[in-house]
């Protein structure tokens, strides 16, 4: 079997629910996603759609939640994996960033103390000569001018850009062969976000790293993914390549969110939104859980869950526009 | 006007500083000045020091005068270098009284407030119940089991002092436990205990710090007290305590209580001052951001 026929990350009916005072909370609620090498794959949704929680429960990084279902790395199963096997994927296999590089680096060391540390973790014979060699080699890579004297850098005095570069750094320093960045570029300007974005891109090519985009920023979705899944209410509600995702979406969430994108050829009054507020994982409607805000809702969506089913050349959770296709084609 | 310039100019990249000694100022000055000759003065005294602390030098109970600055005790000894000789006692034991309740008390703490838990729990019930008894009347119960002397009255007070420490410290760690950039560490495969040792302490040791010298002069304090009830140092030696005890029976020759009276008061006098301005200095959070 070719490399590229099997997915690298293999998430079936992946299920986290964390238990609070008031009862159980399903933040996610069986997801099935396979990510290949080196594709890029962007996971949209709004803030608790479980989107960031789905990947750290992939980590192992969720403690005191009950994850099921099952999550395969090359056909290890990363669900109830012992904690000392689950800490050598961290890093060297699956890779992970995070938002605001501002408080993601460590205050008390220099990144080239950061990044030999980190690489020495992975590869303890690794000498402390080529771990600093090693290190200035990545900030190069990261674009990072004058490596070796910022490895002697603390962290306060780079910019937001630069943290954001040096923690990419740290996260491909032990040649993962899965990226996952949750909102990389939220905390960055504009500027710097293209910056970053294109960083990624370039990496992700160099190294055949496959890339989990976790954002809400469709911008960002279109130039730097090749597919797309939109996650709500802890399920994934639409998936498929950009462009038929873009052009044709199958499901209203996405409608709403595309039509939510400013344009500038066009002259806005009010900035677009989706009416209503995102459901809780508390207080889920029985039906579809999008049906309390969506405009084509009918008496069916009240009662029976949707399940991802085709619609053009996306795959996409709802019963009345899947069927409309289905029915038009 | 000179030709401009067509080549870049050369950036020049900060290289990290050291944290420059901007709590000395004020009283702090005070403080370490009379730390500093204290720590001389123990080091160095059998060098150049005209008496013996042990042996009848004078007179009985003779005032202050120009051979014996602060007289001579009820056997003879001269009572200034008895004080003096005291701090050969006192500091080096509250400095190994406050490592060791500081090692002890930092390993607690780390791991109560590192792994949680149960161990988390047993931990910080042990410090509950140390805690609940008052220092002086558990050193003096626990010295008093061990047998009076100055080594269990050193033991005793660790075992009083630790759990201060303990409970400081797992209080920065688990706050600092929750900062973003130990979970983005762990992210990326970092050990616990690359972690906890490189990642969490080194952002919580401040208060710990800060404590332990303000503790140094409390320490001084508490071995003086031991002493003075008769369960640590023993006559003859030269301890403040002990020197307190023996004035204490002859009241109307003052000298005898006062000088270790004072040595006692300049010490922990010294160490609070260092203590408040190191805490005003790291008081400001976050600074390292």
């Amino acid at each position: 079997m070719t490399d590229a026929l099997e997915p690298i990350l293999q998430i079936n009916d992946l299920r986290v629910t964390f238990s609070t005072p008031s009862g159980p909370v399903p933040a996610v609620r069986g997801i099935n996603l396979d990510v290949y090498p080196g594709e890029a794959l962007a996971v949209v949704g709004e803030s608790g759609s479980g989107k960031s929680v789905t990947m750290l429960a992939l980590l192992g990084m969720l403690n005191g939640a009950a994850v099921t279902g099952s999550a395969r790395y090359r056909g290890t199963e990363l669900v109830g994996l012992d904690p000392a096997a689950l800490r050598m994927i961290r890093g060297s296999k699956v890779s992970m960033i995070f938002q605001d590089p501002m408080t993601s680096l460590n205050p008390v060391l220099t990144i080239g103390k950061q990044l030999s540390l980190v690489m020495r973790s992975h590869q303890p014979d690794l000498s402390r000569a080529a771990a600093r060699a090693r290190a200035i080699e990545l900030l190069d890579q990261v674009a990072i001018s004058q490596p070796a004297r910022r490895c002697d850098s603390y962290p306060h005095e780079l910019s937001g850009g630069m943290r954001q570069r040096v923690m990419i750094a740290m996260a491909i320093a032990n040649y993962p062969e899965v990226l996952i960045a949750d909102e990389p570029t939220t905390a960055l300007d504009v500027t710097v976000q293209a910056q970053i974005m294109e960083l990624l891109s370039d990496l992700r090519a160099e190294h055949h790293l496959a890339l989990i985009l976790i954002t809400h920023d469709l911008g960002v979705v279109a130039g730097a993914t090749d597919r797309v899944a939109v996650m709500y209410a802890g399920k994934v509600v639409e998936t498929g390549a950009v462009d038929p995702l873009f052009n044709d979406p199958g499901h209203p969430y996405t409608r709403g969110l595309l039509e939510c994108l400013p344009r500038l050829d066009v002259r806005h009054e009010v900035q677009a939104s989706i009416p209503g507020v995102p459901v809780t994982p508390q207080s889920l409607p029985i039906g579809c859980p999008f049906s309390p805000r969506c405009k084509y809702v009918e008496p069916s969506c009240l009662e029976v869950e949707p399940v991802l089913a085709p619609h053009g050349e996306t795959m996409a959770a709802c019963s009345v526009l899947t069927r409309v296709t289905r029915v038009s084609t | 006007m000179t030709a401009i310039s067509l080549t870049q100019p050369q950036i020049e990249v900060p290289v990290a500083r050291r944290r420059r000694l901007r709590w000395l100022h004020g009283p702090a000055i005070v403080g370490v000045v009379v730390i500093t000759l204290w720590v001389l003065v123990a080091l160095t005294l059998p060098l150049w020091t005209p008496f013996d602390p042990l042996e009848a030098v004078g007179k009985r109970l003779q005032g202050p005068s120009a051979s014996h600055w602060m007289g001579t005790d009820a056997l003879g000894r001269d009572v200034f270098t008895r004080a003096l000789w005291g701090a050969r006692t006192s500091l080096p034991v509250a400095a190994v009284v406050i490592v060791s309740a500081v090692v002890i008390g930092t390993i607690v703490g780390a791991l109560a407030g590192f792994f949680g838990g149960w161990l988390d729990a047993a931990l910080m019930r042990t410090v509950d119940i140390t805690m609940a008894f008052p220092p002086i009347l558990l050193a003096m119960a626990i010295t008093a089991g061990l047998g009076p002397g100055i080594r269990n009255a050193m033991i005793a007070m660790v075992l009083v002092w630790w759990p201060i420490y303990a409970r400081l410290l797992r209080a920065q760690v688990i706050a600092v436990r929750q900062r973003e950039y130990v979970e983005s560490a762990w992210a990326i495969g970092a050990s616990r205990w690359l972690i906890l040792r490189r990642y969490i302490l080194p952002m919580s040791y401040t208060p710990v710090l800060v404590n332990s010298t303000m503790d140094f002069g409390q320490v001084v304090l508490l071995v003086a007290q031991l002493s003075f009830i008769g369960l640590g140092a023993r006559p003859p030696s030269p301890e403040w305590g002990a020197m307190i005890t023996e004035g204490a029976t002859n009241f109307y020759q003052w000298w005898i209580a006062a000088a270790p009276g004072v040595a006692i008061l300049l010490v922990v006098l010294a160490f609070n001052f260092v203590g408040d301005a190191l805490r005003d200095s790291f008081d400001v959070k976050e600074s390292t951001r």
